[in-house]
């Protein structure tokens, strides 16, 4: 896999993610080429959107808000399509909707030959790249001079974008310079970020002062007075839709809420979850045609403004009809789930990202516009973190979305890969290998096992396999209250969930539970085995999912009805009964019901600490010179337990520095996958590199992966916290 | 001084752009001192401001639009959660002024600082404006690799606020 040059690829010809290939070379041509410029800008705007969302107060209410607008607004899309019509006409002004890309292209190109346009200035509209458009026109002898600096970088390069909002985030200022020297065949230096601005921006200018159309995109458009937002920060789209005395605007039908008031949700959610800024440079709001007095300053002899709204529906109204993927028609392509996505942040949208949709709402949109799911196959890539859930302006639940893509790939493929078959039913491979643990854990480091799982399922040798327990944890519990007699002086029914994870290969941590919570004076007992399903749902295998779950929200539920809390060890186990059994169970009462009483170990403690129930005291001969890192779990920062760590052990003052990556990068078997080991490795040595520099002596993590991941950087033993817990109190 | 008005001078000058705080009657001797080293300067101020000079261009001609690279608009409301202004691009050459030239001069009343984007959607005069612009410090981009200021529009943009004067 590393013969190949990676970095001679093209962007342009691993776009198709159609093709498999594409998808790996993709991943190897990014991290040998554009994986820094890519983190270092991704990484900018993902701090600045934190900063600039925590100065939103209602940020919370806002997203609701702007969630039932979009629902509302798609729900009676016909509707407001209509009234934007007439809104529009009403002032002298025009609206095609376009079934496709082609009905579209042809309404413009006749525009076009009706004004006897030669240049046409262009404000950055990805949708317009969905259709194609500039390749239409640029047949029929038109010039286009796209004028957002990013896009005008693309068209030098002839790249797709990589990022929706700053398109040309992959171009680091030494290849741009570079790229400016061999096309305009300069001898100008253009060394700075300043030189290379003011070169593209006087090349720029002329093209303003002499366009005979300008054409825009449409951040939203409120139906019922005809009127367009555009945010921007550079001022080309204001100059773009002013100067020309044609102004056309394309639209995805998908653009249209229902008032103008409304309006004001969206500007402040826009700004700080896209660009991390309060506003941006210039918030525009269009009512076109517009009055600005015409100056025709190309000399050319237009007597009145022209103005077309181009909506595009190409696959829109379908995505609308289906229950899964309409989810995806409320983006307002803001970039905040890629910039936060630690996959996304090491690769960005030339792998992570299609022909011209990226990161993790991109799948849906390749899907449900190209009409063929395979196109999306870059969906892959999301790892089910959940990171950019809580950072969604509009609550979108991106990780089903593509979760949902890769089960229909598997369909469509008629493939359910012996791999991912494997992965998904590790539980069953586990329940045969822990009753040998010792012969299972060597057959599984012998060259030849190591060799046959990298032919046959692909699973990368360079990784180590985690180890089964010597003893599962339903076992060891089972072992171990025979000689328990303490007596709880109180009803306390508390079950430990004994998930796959920790029953197998962790049951050391499980029983440390056991441990801490006795010791604390909770009645605590562990649970029967059973199998969460958690794996299944990882691979998409999500049929296999819900039926596991219903399976498993039974049991759940009969604990529940008795009276017991249930923790769970797991993070991602944890999240998929918090979270993903909104969509996996059929019932919405019995989701809220196991919602509410599934708890992270250390949440737990916390909560029954803030009641008064336990006591937390540090042993006094402890060694108070202790370094800690924690790595938060990535699912477990979704679901709002980010925190649950520092504040216990804050209560027994002790300090915990926690690290700010998003995510390990191993998400379970992703990083056990060779074809996504070095993006795994990639994310994983970001997070490697932030530990070291901080120099702990001791460093918890609550997932498995997490901790296998750091282990294979830092090469030292990482613990849960909860055996960290075990070692300050006992 | 209000705090609405504090506030908004704090967010202003956070984006870069510059503030003065002036009574009514101290509005052209400001106007005039900004313009000082200006040989020409493009006006979108219209009847509403008595401030007179030679150097206002109140009817540009093509040439004057490319060449001259200084402007003075009047604003409708300003932000101060944001430190911005918004202005009529509807209203005689504001919008073109204030996209071609590199400083951009802005008169905003006190009394019409809002204090959070949303707020100027209580109006209803949004309504009739057939283009507006909420500016919130310099053209800016950082596509370039770093933040570099005034690309397709005003590298500069000075805010004089007017409070009434006292009686």
């Amino acid at each position: 896999m590393k013969n190949k040059n990676y970095s001679n690829i093209l962007p342009k010809d691993i776009a198709d993610k159609s093709i498999k290939q594409n998808l790996f070379d993709a991943i190897q041509m990014a991290l040998s080429v554009e994986s820094a410029s890519v983190k270092r800008n991704t990484k900018v705007f993902n701090t600045n959107r934190y900063i600039a969302v925590s100065k939103l107060n209602d940020y919370e209410e806002l997203k609701d808000k702007a969630r039932f607008l979009k629902e509302e607004a798609i729900k009676n899309l016909p509707d407001l399509i209509q009234n934007t019509r007439r809104s529009i006409e009403a002032r002298g002004g025009h609206v095609f909707v376009a079934k496709n890309g082609n009905e579209a292209n042809e309404y413009i190109k006749n525009i076009c030959e009706r004004k006897l346009a030669k240049l046409i200035v262009k404000a950055k509209s990805i949708t317009s790249e969905e259709i194609g458009l500039n390749e239409v026109l640029e047949k029929e002898g038109i010039e286009i001079a796209e004028t957002d600096l990013a896009e005008f970088i693309l068209q030098i390069s002839k790249e797709q974008p990589s990022h929706n909002v700053a398109p040309a985030i992959h171009q680091s200022r030494e290849r741009i310079s570079q790229l400016f020297k061999d096309h305009f065949n300069t001898d100008l230096p253009l060394e700075t970020g300043e030189d290379l601005t003011k070169f593209a921006r006087d090349i720029l200018r002329s093209k303003f002062l002499s366009a005979d159309i300008g054409i825009s995109g449409a951040n939203l458009i409120a139906a019922d007075t005809g009127s367009i937002l555009l945010v921007e920060s550079e001022g080309n789209i204001r100059l773009t839709t002013h100067l020309p005395p044609t102004h056309i605007a394309i639209a995805g039908v998908e653009k249209i809420i229902s008032n103008f008031d409304d309006l004001s949700v969206f500007i402040e959610l826009l700004a700080a979850s896209g660009t991390g800024q309060s506003l941006t440079s210039y918030t525009n709001i269009l009512s076109p045609p517009i009055k600005a007095p015409l100056i025709n300053l190309n000399e050319r002899n237009d007597q009145k403004r022209e103005f077309h709204l181009v909506l595009i529906d190409n696959g829109r109204m379908h995505m609308r009809e289906d229950p899964i993927l309409k989810e995806a028609l409320y983006c307002i392509r803001c970039s905040a789930c890629m910039n936060v996505c630690a996959n996304f942040q090491s690769v960005g949208g030339h792998a992570f990202g299609g022909e011209c949709y990226t990161g993790g709402i991109g799948g849906a949109w390749a899907a449900g516009t190209s009409g063929n799911v395979v196109d999306a196959r870059f969906a892959e890539l999301c790892t089910g973190c959940c990171r950019c859930v809580p950072n969604c302006p509009i609550k979108i639940n991106i990780p089903r979305l593509n979760t949902e893509i890769k089960q229909r790939i598997i369909k469509q493929e008629n493939s359910s890969k012996f791999q991912k078959r494997f992965f998904g039913h590790f539980s069953k491979l586990a329940k045969v290998a822990s009753l040998t643990p010792k012969f299972s854990n060597f057959i599984t480091n012998l060259p030849f096992t190591r060799y046959m799982m990298d032919e046959l399922i692909g699973f990368e040798r360079k990784r180590t396999i985690p180890k089964f327990s010597e003893i599962t944890l339903v076992d060891a519990y089972n072992q171990h209250i025979k000689t328990f007699d303490k007596k709880f002086s109180n009803n306390d029914k508390v079950l430990l969930f004994a998930d796959v994870f920790t029953n197998y290969n962790n049951a050391e941590i499980g029983m440390s539970v056991v441990r801490v919570f006795h010791q604390l004076g909770i009645n605590l007992i562990v649970g029967e085995t059973i199998d969460d399903g958690r794996a299944l749902l990882s691979q998409g295998l999500v049929e296999d999912a819900k039926i596991k779950a219903i399976n498993v929200s039974k049991y759940l539920k009969e604990k529940i009805d008795n009276g017991y809390d249930i923790i769970v060890c797991e993070p991602s186990v944890l999240t998929m009964f918090r979270y993903e059994y909104e969509t996996l169970l059929p019932e919405k009462e019995l989701y809220e019901a196991i919602r509410i009483k599934c708890f992270d170990p250390i949440e737990y403690l916390n909560t029954r600490y803030e009641r008064n129930q336990i006591d937390l005291i540090r042993k006094s001969d402890l060694n108070s010179d202790d370094k800690i890192v924690y790595h938060g779990h990535c699912q477990l920062k979704s679901i709002g337990l980010g925190k649950e760590v520092s504040k216990l052990f804050g209560k027994m003052s002790v300090e915990i520095i926690e690290t700010t990556a998003e995510c390990c990068g191993m998400a379970g078997s992703f990083g056990y996958k060779k074809e996504y080991y070095d993006l795994s490795k990639n994310v994983g040595q970001y997070l490697g590199e932030e530990i070291k520099e901080i120099n702990p002596n001791i460093i918890i993590a609550s997932g498995t992966s997490c901790r296998e991941q750091i282990t294979d950087e830092i090469k030292e033993k990482i613990y849960h916290p909860i055996e960290l817990l075990e070692k300050y109190i006992s | 001084m209000q705090e609405i008005i504090k506030e908004f001078i704090k967010n202003a000058e956070l984006t870069t752009a510059t503030t003065e705080l002036v009574k009514n009657s101290e509005v052209s001797s400001a106007l005039k001192k900004q313009i000082q080293n200006e040989k020409q300067v493009l006006s979108a101020l219209g009847k509403k401001c008595d401030f007179e000079s030679e150097k206002l261009i109140t009817n540009p001609s093509n040439e004057d639009l490319k060449s001259i690279k200084t402007c003075i608009t009047h604003s409708l409301y300003g932000i101060a959660s944001t430190g911005s202004i918004l202005i009529d691009n509807d209203h005689g050459f504001t919008s073109y002024s204030t996209m071609l030239t590199s400083k951009h001069i802005v008169l905003l009343a006190a009394n019409n600082i809002y204090a959070k984007p949303r707020d100027i959607f209580k109006n209803d005069e949004l309504l009739n404006m057939s283009s507006i612009s909420i500016i919130t410090g310099p053209s800016a981009t950082a596509d370039m690799g770093s933040l570099v200021r005034g690309v397709h529009g005003p590298e500069h943009l000075h805010i004089i606020i007017i409070v009434e004067d006292e009686k």
